[in-house]
């Protein structure tokens, strides 16, 4: 049987595991025991940190963004993380299409302040905005009920993705 | 190998507006500028992230009315004493991302609370 070579982040985003280095493999197995004990999110979060600092892995290795995604989960299930809402979509899609917020501003005009202030729930994107912004990325709207949500969020389902790829 | 003053701050979970927890994105992007601006896990200059832990504290809305308890993340730092100030102006850029009326620093032992202002801006995306 082969090993299952991709993760899927809460917001949909599939992660490809495929070539990755022995030490990144070494490090999502032990992120994948620690996981398992379901750990209190901040604890979870000073875990990772630290033991990803040890491992001088670089931010741009999967399993950094892999990490932040596992402890967006557990805040979420634990009450002290909002689920993800459109502002995570579009920080994902925007990160798959244009590698950068800053390069997506330039490019297609979008002014950063903006869309700080969007990111920080404290300004939304009308409607208008939010279909020309999505039309750059090349995505779509969609409404799904809440129970399709919870279940792509849950810390079990990422839990089971990273147990398939690491035993 | 001396580094510099432990900076210690908060960041409580919820928003002071409306009292609701913050979006998976807004932990990210302190995580991702933390670690652009001091090399964090990558770099030898700073340490970030020697401790992170959910304390409660508390902040009074208004004077009169009784204190709100709040959780709080701690973060730890260790900086170069000249970039004391660069992490004021970052902490500053939380606060409105994670929309907070002050902030909790701690320089090596001695306290301030860090007012926050509109015009200091975001996290930058």
């Amino acid at each position: 049987m082969t090993k299952k070579e991709t993760f899927q982040t809460i917001t949909g985003r599939t992660l490809s595991l495929e070539g990755l280095e022995e030490r990144e493999r070494e490090f999502l197995a032990a992120v994948q025991r620690m996981y398992e004990e379901q750990p209190e999110w901040s604890e979870f979060a000073s875990w990772w940190a630290e033991a990803f600092r040890r491992s001088r892995l670089s931010v741009d290795s999967v399993c950094y963004r892999i990490c932040q995604d596992l402890e967006a989960r557990l805040g979420i299930v634990q009450g002290k993380v909002s689920p993800p809402d459109y502002r995570d979509y579009l920080a994902d899609l925007i990160e798959v299409r244009f590698g950068s917020r800053y390069r997506f501003c330039k490019e297609t005009g979008t002014d950063p302040g903006h869309l700080s202030r969007v990111f920080a729930s404290r300004s939304e994107f009308s409607l208008h905005a939010l279909r020309m912004i999505l039309e750059k990325l090349d995505a779509a709207l969609v409404i799904e009920p809440a129970e399709d949500l919870a279940n792509r969020v849950s810390p079990e389902r990422a839990a089971r993705a990273l147990a398939a790829f690491t035993r | 190998m001396r580094i510099g003053p432990e900076c210690v701050f908060l960041i409580p979970v919820v928003r002071d507006s409306d009292r609701r927890p913050h979006p998976p994105i807004l932990w990210r992007l302190l995580q991702d500028t933390l670690i652009r601006t001091f090399g964090a896990v990558t770099g030898p200059e700073a340490v970030v992230y020697q401790k992170i832990g959910t304390v409660p504290g508390a902040w009074s809305p208004a004077e009169g009315n009784p204190p709100v308890e709040d959780l709080s993340r701690k973060y730890a730092v260790a900086i170069q004493a000249d970039r004391v100030d660069e992490l004021r102006a970052l902490l500053r850029r939380a606060g409105n991302s994670f929309d907070q009326r002050s902030v909790y620093l701690s320089v090596a032992g001695i306290a301030e609370l860090i007012e926050i202002r509109p015009e200091d801006g975001f996290l930058e995306v």
